[in-house]
């Protein structure tokens, strides 16, 4: 090689080595403007970069949903299944949580009461669609006896009508067979309540005196005197009253305090008389 | 005009490197396409114009990066010109020639930028520099520059090849990749 060319490359060589130490040097530490050979190209490099990055972006995002669509799949599937599996934990805890209060409010109302009472639990209701009663997972073993009087957080229920040894059945209240002694909250009336049988889920009230005083709003409770149920239990609000035939009479609709369609507990009064509130 | 190309080329290769990789494989090693350009044009067309492509080049990677500026273009313009040094002595007509001379540049050139930015008070992990990324790097660049020899090099020279053998009637079938090997074979 021509010597000049070589000691020509070495100097060069040299140069840019100093050149490039210097320049490392220089940069190595943190700036406060970059040089306009710098801005530059940034200014080129920055939009397009970018563009490619954006596009990049949309390419890698669109293949990987293709690539992710059966692993989806599976997870939707998998994850599905924790869905009813977890709505079926949330329902079991808002039942649980609903049984708690109205276990929470019968256990308050047995506190209230003088009597012995028995809680119990709404086994099934009538097959039927004749009769108004259910069956209770209480009977004779647990005292339970015919004729008792069943009430809830509420009021009235019911009464026994007939037990086995684990259970009994309660005669609901709205059955045309069930008559309650009631007394009107306001007027101090005494009245016959029973139930309508229309299927409408109401009671009528049949004043026992000669000059009722019953109007709507008027809260009936149990008065004691039937020897069945004992005094100042809730049985329902008048909801009408009218003249019964021949204009002699009056009646009030009364519709129960207690919800029939939704009974779960109730408490049997064991000691039909002592069972009267506190 | 070939000033230019190799420009646009190198500005491509950044945006490759600097964006579409990154974009399109987040948590992979990123292969330094400047290098394996610059490799590339060490091997096919010896050290001087390895060394230009590896100036620009790194220069611009510097100066998108913004400190230690000279640094990758030091280290990319030593390596293309240890490679410039040996191309007469290679054989280019094989795959495994580009993917042993790069893997060996892409060590020396990491070893070299990593002792540069120490030496001038950065802080590098040397476990990760030296057992994560390097072989990362190494593998990436590998694969890189072998598909950029691949099309630089051997199709443009089959393809001239393959004209020269059907008596040149469709020799002018690709006169620009053409050139790039005759370029290249010199």
């Amino acid at each position: 090689m021509n010597p000049n060319v070589s000691r020509r490359r070495a100097i060069i060589t040299v140069v840019s080595v100093v050149l490039i130490i210097c320049m490392v040097y220089l940069t190595a530490r943190d700036r406060e403007r970059l040089t306009l050979a710098e801005q530059a190209v940034r200014e080129v490099f920055t939009p397009v970069a970018r563009g490619a990055s954006t596009v990049s972006r949309w390419v890698s995002s669109w293949v990987s949903f293709i690539a992710s669509i059966g692993e989806m799949k599976s997870e939707n599937e998998r994850l599905r299944a924790e869905l009813d599996a977890a709505q079926a934990a949330l329902l079991q805890l808002e039942e649980a949580a609903r049984e708690n209060q109205r276990l929470t409010e019968l256990l308050q109302l047995k506190g209230s009461l003088r009597g012995r009472a028995e809680a119990a639990v709404v086994a099934y209701r009538d097959p039927g669609n004749w009769l108004e009663s259910v069956v209770i997972d209480k009977g004779s073993s647990s005292g339970i006896a015919k004729g008792q009087a069943v009430i809830n957080a509420r009021g009235v229920v019911g009464r026994v009508t007939s037990v086995t040894p684990n259970s009994a059945t309660v005669l609901l209240a709205v059955d045309s067979r069930n008559s309650i002694g009631g007394i009107a909250t306001r007027s101090r009336d005494l009245v016959v309540v029973e139930g309508a049988g229309d299927g409408s889920g109401l009671l009528i009230a049949r004043p026992l005196g000669a000059q009722p005083d019953l109007a709507e709003g008027d809260v009936i409770i149990t008065s004691g005197l039937g020897g069945v149920y004992p005094k100042g239990h809730a049985i329902g609000d008048v909801i009408a009253v009218e003249q019964g035939k021949y204009g002699v009479s009056l009646l009030a609709y009364v519709k129960p305090r207690v919800d029939f369609q939704r009974l779960e507990e109730v408490l049997v009064l064991v000691d039909a008389i002592e069972g009267d509130a506190k | 005009m070939k000033r230019l190309r190799i420009c646009l080329g190198i500005l491509v290769a950044l945006v490759f490197q600097a964006a579409v990789v990154p974009a399109l494989f987040p948590r992979w090693i990123v292969p330094d396409v400047v290098f394996c350009a610059s490799a590339v044009a060490a091997i096919t067309g010896g050290a001087a114009v390895g060394v230009l492509v590896a100036l620009v080049g790194g220069l611009m990677q510097d100066a998108l990066t913004g400190a230690f500026i000279g640094a990758n273009a030091g280290a990319d313009m030593a390596v293309a010109a240890a490679i410039g040094m040996i191309q007469p002595e290679l054989f280019k007509e094989s795959l495994l020639t580009p993917a042993a001379v790069i893997g060996l540049g892409s060590i020396a050139r990491e070893l070299v930028y990593i002792f540069v930015i120490w030496s001038f008070g950065a802080a590098v992990d040397m476990g990760r520099a030296l057992f994560v990324v390097l072989p990362w790097v190494t593998v990436m660049n590998c694969v890189t520059g072998v598909l950029i020899y691949r099309w630089y090099y051997l199709v443009p020279r089959a393809r001239l090849e393959a004209g020269r053998a059907g008596g040149g009637a469709g020799g002018g079938g690709d006169a620009a990749g053409a050139g790039r090997a005759r370029g290249a074979g010199r």
